[in-house]
């Protein structure tokens, strides 16, 4: 899976969760924060987390709870953890 | 000293009789139309499964989009009868004045908590959303309609299983008596999963013959249905200084329990009798009082033949019986707020509702066939489960 | 002051616990501060990031129940059944054809028979549904636990259980307090049961709320809270009734006090707005003054979340007596029994004034500046004890507060 058809996915995630509460849909960009320009809270986080885990196979460290923060940033923490399965 | 007196002022419901009350009022002059299940996300029944389900409600178009992902169909049916029924109240009140909020349900959020169990066991215990973890406790949808409407005044949830809904009334008015807040919204609610219809099934609690028949001597189970009705409660003082109308007077309860029932299903009816005894002395009234019982009947023998023999020790022998169930199917947790719902629209529009072709009856009990077009003062609701429990509302009309 | 009659007191204690079964075994415990969260052995835990919890490993069902009756329940109605006999027996109280009536059953839990629902699903799956037991559906829903009691002792009485989640043991009592106030029963069976669930154990571990090893409320680096499993049955009697049978006299129920946040489904208000109202509640229903408490049994989960909006409202509450008031959470020794917790604490309150004795927060080395109140760290604490608040929070945002007394007559 290329960089693009996961950020695509993880894209997808968001603009669904975002929707639901209600963001405003120029404020969902690829760089925006989740927290601070999204609002998303630590449930919705935590709901990324679990979903990026199982729509890609692969299983996340607690530590990288952290980085869970942007479109972008979870897409890197996909693509590392891919490569360091295969 | 006297008590206060707890009034009804507001109904709201979503059910197969459709949205809202005057919906329902309507829906019990009609033929009740049964529907179909089979399909869940994680399972499937072998067999369309016939029941009373709630088919023409769309959550969205009441409720909007947002909020609702995550949520699952019994928070979204209490959500749409909150939000239909009792907008005013809550639009009208900031956050620590809302009603308060008690939710009697008997299964709960059984389809979330299977589902995300049955999601573990496929997937893996680290694959499930924990997002739907939150819908996994029983209290949940009432958690979610204290959050939705900003209510923090009371949040209640009793799962007395088929007493839920008419306990929730129970719990509710003893709370207002004890004067610990002003309002509640309360009464019951309850979806068909399909985890409950395959314990019914497994049981073999369910009718074959698709036909509920409650009291019926040759009776042979139950069709379940789904439903939530909710009251808005509030003492007769609070509800006059507020200029609201009144719909009737909760005038007597009690709940009791037959330890024989839950032992071996064998009862002579005494704990049931006990029950509508307490309510009619708290009511302060006689037997004869009573213009009609709006009974729990199902269509489960054994639980039929229980509630028969408590009426008849306790009731004049010639008080119609209604069994409401003939239009909702059993709505467990939901179906005592039902039987009030239905009571109240009956005590409205001056009749007895009944609407099946006559049966021979368990002790003759004169069970209400077709509708009888009279006023009346006082509704006698029951609820006896085949688990014990005997749960008694009267209901007074005041206008 | 309340007229006699309608003052209520609690008779009788029953205790489940990850620290033992049975009063003296749990009070035992408690006061040496035993640590019951441990490596799971009845449960595998393999699949996890946490692999320790509470389990109450002495249970043993035919110590307490006929084989009849174990084969008629899940854990949670067995735990429940047996906490109501040692209750019944510690209250000297005998149900009979006269008092049937008018003793009642409120009881709390989260999800009823988890354990049940579990065994069913794992049956479909692993050989269909056909194989599931006839008598097993029966068994699983929350009425169940407070009908098992009732049928069992023979108790004819209201019957309720309020499935407030983690703070459904304090709903219970609270409503069965109302039960005796309204002269509805004369004695009341009031507690909370919850076995320990697969299901709760996954999603706390999916919430990333469990800690990985031990459970340390409001300490710095405290790391979640722990599943855990229980019961607890307090025995609570109109007073007048009490005295005319001589029984003998733990504590008074003075009363509660509940509230909403109506915040978020699984985390707390941050502002503490909900546990504010309730505790305001329970002074204001109980009739004393904020600066009379002398002890607060906290819900005290040992999530960063709760202990610190749980100190905050302490603080706003109490105000500059906060600084000098004992909080303790039994958690960090039994775990989160979950529907059970607030129950086992109402229990333990009940014992602490009795014996004149604070339960301590185990487990605690370092100070959070968050929370900084006197959390009676690691060592009972031995006081004279009148006036005592029991919290306990929940899932979907319910929040509560019991107010007990010494008993004077």
């Amino acid at each position: 899976m290329n960089q693009e058809e996961i950020k695509d996915t993880i894209r997808e995630l968001i603009t669904e969760i975002a929707e639901d509460m209600d963001v405003d849909e120029e404020s969902i960009t690829d760089d925006a924060s989740f927290v601070e320009d999204m609002g998303l809270d630590s449930m919705a986080l935590l709901e990324v987390l679990a979903t990026m885990e199982k729509k890609f196979g692969i299983s996340i460290p607690e530590s990288e709870f952290p980085n869970i923060t942007s479109i972008n940033k979870c897409t890197d923490t996909v693509q590392k953890y891919l490569s360091e399965k295969s | 000293m006297q008590s206060k007196r707890i009034v009804i002022t507001d109904v709201g419901t979503i059910s197969s009789l459709g949205t809202g009350f005057e919906s329902l009022n309507e829906a019990m002059t009609r033929t009740p139309q049964k529907s179909t299940v089979k399909d869940y996300d994680f399972h499937q029944l072998e067999n369309d499964i016939e029941c009373y389900s709630i088919k023409d409600y769309d959550p969205v178009q009441i409720l909007g989009k947002k909020g609702l992902r995550n949520k699952d169909f019994s928070t979204k049916i209490l959500l749409g009868t909150i939000q239909t029924g009792f907008e005013e109240i809550l639009s009208n009140t900031d956050e620590y004045n809302k009603p308060g909020i008690s939710i009697g349900t008997a299964f709960g959020s059984i389809q979330s908590i299977g589902d995300f169990l049955s999601d573990s066991i496929i997937s893996g215990v680290n694959s499930v959303n924990p997002q739907l973890f939150a819908n996994t406790v029983i209290n949940s949808p009432t958690g979610n309609a204290n959050i939705r409407f900003n209510s923090k005044n009371l949040s209640s949830t009793i799962a007395s299983g088929f007493n839920a809904g008419i306990d929730s009334l129970i719990y509710s008015y003893n709370y207002l008596r004890k004067n610990y807040i002003q309002n509640i919204i309360a009464g019951g609610l309850e979806e068909i999963s399909y985890y409950a219809l395959l314990g019914l099934l497994r049981s073999g609690m369910l009718s074959n013959s698709g036909d509920p028949r409650p009291f019926a001597a040759d009776a042979n189970g139950v069709i379940m249905g789904e439903a939530c009705a909710l009251f808005l409660m509030e003492s007769e003082e609070s509800a006059r200084e507020r200029g609201a109308n009144i719909i009737a007077e909760i005038a007597g309860t009690a709940s009791s329990f037959d330890p024989q029932t839950a032992q071996n299903g064998k009862s002579d009816g005494e704990s049931g009798a006990f029950a509508i005894k307490t309510a009619l002395e708290e009511a302060e009234i006689d037997a004869d009082a009573i213009d009609f019982i709006a009974s729990g009947a199902n269509g489960n023998p054994k639980c039929d033949k229980f509630e028969a023999a408590a009426i008849k020790k306790v009731m004049d022998t010639k008080t119609p019986v209604t069994a409401y169930k003939m239009f909702t199917g059993e709505c467990y947790g939901a179906s005592g707020a039902m039987n009030v719902a239905c009571a109240l629209s009956d005590l409205k529009n001056k009749k007895i509702s009944g609407k099946a072709k006559p049966y021979q009856t368990i002790d003759d009990i004169p069970l209400v066939f077709e509708p009888q077009y009279k006023e009346s003062t006082y509704a006698l609701v029951t609820s006896f489960s085949c688990e014990g429990n005997c749960s008694v509302v009267i209901l007074k009309n005041v206008n | 002051m309340l007229m006699s009659e309608n003052r209520v007191v609690i008779t009788g204690v029953g205790l489940v616990t990850p620290i033992g079964t049975g009063t003296d075994v749990f009070w035992d415990s408690a006061v040496r501060g035993e640590n019951g969260v441990r490596p799971l052995e009845l449960f595998d835990p393999s699949e996890y990031r946490t692999k320790t919890g509470g389990e109450v490993r002495d249970f043993k069902a035919e110590d307490h129940l006929s084989e009849e009756d174990i084969n008629r329940m899940g854990r949670s109605g067995q735990f429940a059944v047996a906490a109501t006999r040692m209750a019944l027996n510690d209250s000297a109280l005998k149900v009979s054809e006269e008092n049937g009536y008018r003793i009642g059953v409120s009881m709390g839990t989260t999800m009823g028979e988890p354990q049940i629902l579990e065994k069913a699903v794992h049956i479909k799956y692993d050989s269909g549904s056909e194989q599931i037991p006839q008598n097993l559906p029966r068994q699983y829903p929350c009425a169940s636990i407070p009908a098992n009691i009732a049928r069992v002792f023979k108790i004819k009485g209201p019957n309720i259980i309020i499935p407030t989640a983690c703070a459904a043991g304090n709903y219970a009592i609270g409503y069965a307090f109302d039960q005796i106030q309204l002269n509805k029963a004369d004695v009341m069976i009031a507690g909370g049961s919850d076995p320990f669930s697969g299901i709760a154990f996954t999603g706390f571990n999916r919430l990333l709320a469990t800690t990985p090893d031990i459970c340390r409320p409001f300490d710095l680096n405290r790391s979640g809270m722990a599943v855990s499993e229980g019961a607890g049955i307090v025995i609570i009697e109109r007073l007048s009734h009490a005295l005319a049978r001589g029984a003998s006299i733990y504590a008074e129920i003075l009363g509660y006090g509940l509230g909403c946040d109506a915040y978020k489904m699984t985390i707390p208000d941050p502002t503490g707005s909900g546990g504010i109202i309730a505790l305001k509640r329970a002074i204001k229903n109980s009739g004393i003054a904020p600066d009379e408490i002398d002890y607060i049994s906290a819900h005290g989960t040992g999530t960063k979340e709760n202990d610190k909006s749980e100190t905050l409202i302490v603080k706003e509450v109490l105000g500059e007596k906060a600084r000098t008031t004992p909080v303790s959470s039994i958690k960090s020794m039994i775990g989160h029994t979950m529907g059970a917790a607030s129950a086992i604490e109402a229990a333990a309150c009940a014992l602490m004034i009795k014996n004149g004795v604070i339960l301590p927060t185990i487990n605690y080395s370092d100070p959070d500046p968050d929370c900084d109140l006197d959390y009676v760290p690691n060592r009972s604490r031995s006081t004279d004890l009148e006036t005592v608040v029991s919290n306990a929070y929940a899932f979907a945002g319910n929040t509560s507060s019991l107010v007990l007394r010494k008993f004077k007559g």
